[in-house]
């Protein structure tokens, strides 16, 4: 029973690996997304 | 009782008496001697014709990086074996096992038929728990099932020369997973079970031991670093036409590894065109010149003495110095013919160096050297790293003493040189370096004094943000220092002396400068576009790195426009807009 438990958490890590890959993740982002990283001059500090 | 008197030869008829009643007495002694004195043996005897155990495999640990994500997941499947004797009842089953298992009937056919008197094949490995059941389930004669474990790496090729990996047997073979089996293999069970002659399956009796899962590791690196350096290190490998590279990154503070990555790397999960130089760990066993990525060690060593202030000027004119019938040689034209200690930096000067370095002898350098790591074992215990070199001579020449000031005589690895920065970065404490998620505080020595280190990040945030700085190295929105360097490659293939056109493009940097955290070492071998220098090959790899870095991890930028100049200029904007 416990050992199907902890196959079953393996299998779901490692499904959950897979979905969020950085590089899956980051390809998501940028192109449907369109998300990018601001540049300096865009960053407004909110508290020192 | 029977009469005996009158009997014809009443002597016969006891003989008679006498031998059945030791031929009873003989069985009751046998009796007691099997049942009672010989027992334990008979009984072993007995199981060990039939009761086996099994092991039950044991759940190897998880690797998993410091925020928890796997980095490397056992998880169970099934292998099918056969008895191709048993197989033989049953040929016409076989078309539909095949079938079952994806495999060619002829093929299996073929096979089955060829090893027809093994008593063990296997007929494929790993399939998962549900693929290899569906099997199982059609029940064919001589088909057997037994539980192994699988490793996965979810992180592939990203973490590969970190994580390592296992042999088919669940046992390391490579990186972590060969430094740590001990405390990932756990123990495995037992399993008793009764089997026929045949070595079927009668009777499952007992566990007799539960197996003991491995435990749980957390690395110091952090999946989000390891992927950005990757990432970073491999397009600069391809823009560069490089051969190879390493990155390290290093949280000063703790001396925790947050990311070391090699190119060329190899997936862990399909090692099946594994070729020997993907699987260098090359930040921990390629060892290099530093060349004048150590021109700051250097300096602190020279700071250190009191004999020298930034401020103080030396002559380099005219870019070479003679010593003997080795000559010295600056590798770019220097700003003027007199240069402080930070301009030495800046230009990168190997005859302000040397001539600093004589005056403070090479045993002070070697001191400061030895003192910070380099080519000094680093304590991890990583399979196959490698400690490097770094020479102690009885009387230090003037060639040595010159030579080891800019970062030639001396081999260090990447993760060396890290470490070596980081005491720069973190006020002169050196923090142990570690693989392993530290939740406490590290137990950091002093190698130089506070006051020295401050005043050398100065000159290297200088070194990047001088107009003739290495701007390529800059990071927008913070303050960076760092140092680049260029190192011939010595010759292989038993000739003497450096390579002709064979380089390394070295950088070495940390920041933010207003509180150091993070130093980061760029190895690129042998890049063979455009140019070689570290300033130009390894300082915008050192700069988008750093860059990310800093953002993921929530560090606040301390080269921003101030909100009041933001301020002031949008208000600039509107009013010039009002006006308009």
């Amino acid at each position: 029973m416990r050992d199907k438990a902890q196959a079953e958490w393996g299998r779901l890590i490692l499904e959950q690996s897979t979905w969020t890959a950085h590089s899956r993740i980051e390809t998501l982002a940028s192109e449907q997304l369109k998300m990018r990283i601001p540049g300096a001059a865009e960053v407004r500090m909110v508290a020192p | 009782m029977i009469k005996l008197e009158g009997a014809l030869y009443p002597w016969r008829f006891r003989v008679v008496l006498a031998l059945l009643a030791l031929l009873v007495g003989a069985i009751a002694c046998q009796i007691v001697y099997l049942q009672v004195i010989d027992h334990d043996f008979l009984k072993g005897q007995g199981d060990a014709r039939s009761l086996r155990h099994i092991q039950i495999p044991a759940h190897r640990g998880l690797i998993t990086d410091r925020n928890g994500e796997p980095l490397a997941v056992s998880t169970p499947v099934t292998t099918l074996w056969a008895n191709a004797k048993e197989m033989q009842v049953a040929k016409d089953r076989w078309p539909a096992l095949a079938h079952a298992l994806g495999q060619d009937p002829k093929v299996l056919t073929a096979r089955l038929e060829q090893q027809a008197n093994k008593e063990f094949i296997y007929l494929v490995r790993g399939l998962t728990p549900e693929q290899g059941q569906s099997v199982l389930d059609l029940k064919v004669p001589g088909v057997y099932g037994i539980e192994e474990f699988r490793r996965f790496y979810p992180a592939g090729e990203v973490t590969a020369h970190m994580v390592g990996f296992t042999d088919i047997d669940d046992k390391g073979r490579e990186g972590v997973e060969l430094a740590y089996d001990e405390w990932l293999a756990g123990v495995p069970g037992k399993r008793q079970v009764i089997k026929d002659r045949r070595g079927r399956l009668i009777k499952d009796v007992q566990v007799t031991k539960n197996a003991k899962a491995g435990k749980t590791l957390a690395l110091s690196i952090d999946l989000r670093l390891q992927y950005l350096a990757n990432r970073e290190l491999r397009n600069a490998l391809v823009e560069n036409g490089a051969k190879a590279g390493s990155l390290v990154i290093m949280d000063v503070k703790t001396g925790e590894i947050l990311a070391m990555v090699n190119q060329p790397t190899y997936n862990p999960n399909n090692r099946r065109n594994l070729q020997p130089a993907m699987m260098r760990n090359r930040a921990m066993i390629d060892v290099f010149e530093p060349g004048s990525t150590v021109k700051p060690i250097s300096m602190s060593a020279a700071l250190e003495t009191g004999r020298w202030k930034p401020t103080d000027k030396v002559e380099v004119y005219p870019g070479t110095l003679q010593l003997g019938k080795y000559t010295i040689r600056d590798v770019s034209r220097t700003e003027g013919p007199v240069l402080d200690l930070t301009g030495i930096l800046i230009n990168s000067s190997n005859v302000g160096m040397s001539k600093v370095a004589f005056d403070i002898g090479g045993e002070a350098i070697f001191r400061q050297m030895a003192k910070m790591g380099l080519g000094q074992d680093t304590g991890l215990g990583f399979p196959g790293e490698r400690v490097g070199n770094l020479p102690n001579y009885r009387e230090w020449r003037k060639a040595e003493t010159a030579t080891l000031s800019y970062g030639y005589g001396v081999s260090v690895t990447a993760i060396q040189l890290v470490h070596a920065f980081s005491a720069l970065a973190n006020n002169g404490k050196l923090a142990p370096l570690t693989l392993l998620k530290s939740d406490k505080p590290a137990q950091a020595t002093q190698v130089m004094p506070e006051q020295v280190a401050k005043t050398v990040q100065g000159m290297l945030q200088e070194v990047i943000e001088n107009p003739r700085g290495v701007w390529r190295a800059k990071v927008p929105a913070y303050h960076v220092g760092g140092k680049s360097g260029t190192a011939r490659k010595t010759s292989s293939g038993g000739v003497k002396g450096y390579a002709v056109n064979s380089y390394r493009s070295l950088f070495a940097g940390f920041g933010p400068m207003s509180d150091p955290r993070y130093a980061i070492v760029v190895v690129i071998d042998e890049p063979s576009k455009a140019g070689y220098f570290g300033g130009l090959v390894s300082a915008p790899v050192f700069s988008k790195v750093m860059s990310g870095t800093l953002r993921l991890m929530n560090v606040t930028p301390d080269n921003l426009p101030t909100a009041a100049e933001q301020q002031a200029a949008a208000t600039a904007a509107a009013a010039k807009g009002g006006r308009g």
